[in-house]
């Protein structure tokens, strides 16, 4: 909603923004409190996501999106402002679920080893502390899977620098080709999911006994596989989970450019989007390092 | 309260204009990408005395990884964030967490 104050200048107001916030605090209040508050929450968030994006887009074209809020702190945009302090907290998220991932590596790797010195460990157990890099994970097609991830960051920037120029057939361009290359990484990841939960029995309260036996000539199954199947889909599910909402948000902005809504003094959301989806691809660095090669 | 019609404002992102490294920072990144999985993991594509994945202590391989994860996240920070152009106000934001991470893993390397 759009209205001017005496002064003339037009201030931008909207409810679905407040109605995000309410619906993300009522979903994570639940987790406390009931599930059921959660399963409320969940849904007044796709409701009020859906009603903030319909809103949005009935921008009219070549108006500015959104009026312009000023830049009351050094020169810097409200919007860019707030991008930049949500990835600040987006930066403390991941840290927490990072190191507690790897906490319980390492506390996991000196129990069992202190195991295999005592002689303690059951009979037909692997005396291994942790799965070796390629052991259970696809290294190459994950690796196939990062460079989709990096192209997606460079097309992303791509796509900036042409609305920055006004370059509008190469702008949609590389939105769409981002766009692609995220649901690809997506897909990938789905692929991946099915074929670790199904062929390789890992699960995210461990590894399927009886599929491990069956591929180890009746072995049992590792002692690690409890933390390294939690820990594998707790990492990689809410970066996934990250993705997901990124190729939304990329969906979005890509039809919005193919309406002519960017321009070349019009094109803030772009640069916010990209923020997020470069964010995302920093965080993907780490956990391919952490989760796979490591 | 004066309204700015651009939206990429700030002077340093002009000297980012005539500058922009783009397509060498994503080499750079899908290099050290496959340089990783060669030498760590593997994948069969050199014999496997010559991987420091055999050649390094477990420890020292998680060193070695975190440094080249740590360098290709500071060049998509820079460039692709923008950070190296922006204000030292945006700058600070991404700082005031990463002083809680540095803090995280001295815990870590101190334990």
């Amino acid at each position: 909603m759009v209205s001017s104050n005496a002064h003339g200048q037009e201030h931008h107001t909207s409810i679905w923004p407040f109605l995000v916030a309410v619906a993300t605090g009522l979903a994570f209040g639940g987790l406390v409190i009931h599930l059921a508050l959660t399963a409320f929450g969940v849904g007044l968030f796709v409701f009020a996501v859906g009603g903030w994006l319909h809103q949005d887009s009935r921008v009219r074209f070549g108006e500015l999106e959104g009026p312009l809020e000023g830049h009351p702190f050094f020169g810097i945009s409200t919007r860019k402002l707030g991008i930049w302090i949500f990835l600040a907290s987006e930066i403390m998220f991941f840290t927490g679920i990072l190191s507690n991932a790897f906490a319980l590596r390492v506390r996991t790797e000196e129990s069992i080893l202190a195991m295999i010195t005592a002689g303690t460990l059951p009979a037909g157990a692997p005396a291994s502390t942790w799965a070796a890099p390629g052991q259970i994970l696809n290294v190459p097609l994950t690796a196939v899977n990062t460079f989709i991830l990096i192209l997606s960051s460079f097309t992303m920037v791509e796509a900036l620098k042409s609305a920055e120029r006004g370059n509008q057939a190469a702008m949609k361009g590389f939105l769409l080709a981002t766009f692609l290359l995220g649901a690809t990484f997506v897909s990938i990841q789905a692929y991946e999911y099915q074929k670790l939960y199904l062929s390789e029995g890992l699960r995210p309260w461990g590894i399927d006994p009886a599929l491990w036996a069956e591929r180890s000539g009746g072995a049992l199954a590792p002692l690690w596989g409890q933390t390294f199947g939690s820990t594998f889909y707790v990492q990689t599910g809410f970066h996934g989970a990250h993705v997901s909402g990124g190729v939304l948000a990329l969906g979005f902005l890509t039809a919005k450019a193919f309406k002519g809504r960017y321009s070349a003094k019009n094109h803030e959301a772009i640069e916010l989007v990209g923020l997020y989806w470069h964010f995302v691809d920093v965080v993907w660095i780490f956990l391919f390092t952490i989760v796979y090669l490591v | 309260m004066s309204f700015r019609t651009e939206t990429t404002a700030h002077p340093r992102r002009a000297k980012e204009a005539h500058a922009r490294p783009y397509a060498k920072v994503m080499v750079a990144l899908a290099l050290v990408t496959l340089f990783e999985v060669v030498m760590f993991t593997p994948v069969g594509v050199i014999p496997a005395n010559l991987q420091l994945l055999h050649l390094l202590t477990k420890g020292q391989i998680l060193l070695v990884l975190l440094a080249f994860a740590a360098f290709k996240a500071s060049l998509v920070a820079a460039y692709y964030m923008h950070l190296k152009y922006e204000s030292r106000w945006i700058r600070l934001i991404p700082i005031v967490p990463l002083i809680g991470v540095a803090a995280l893993f001295a815990t870590f390397a101190f334990k």
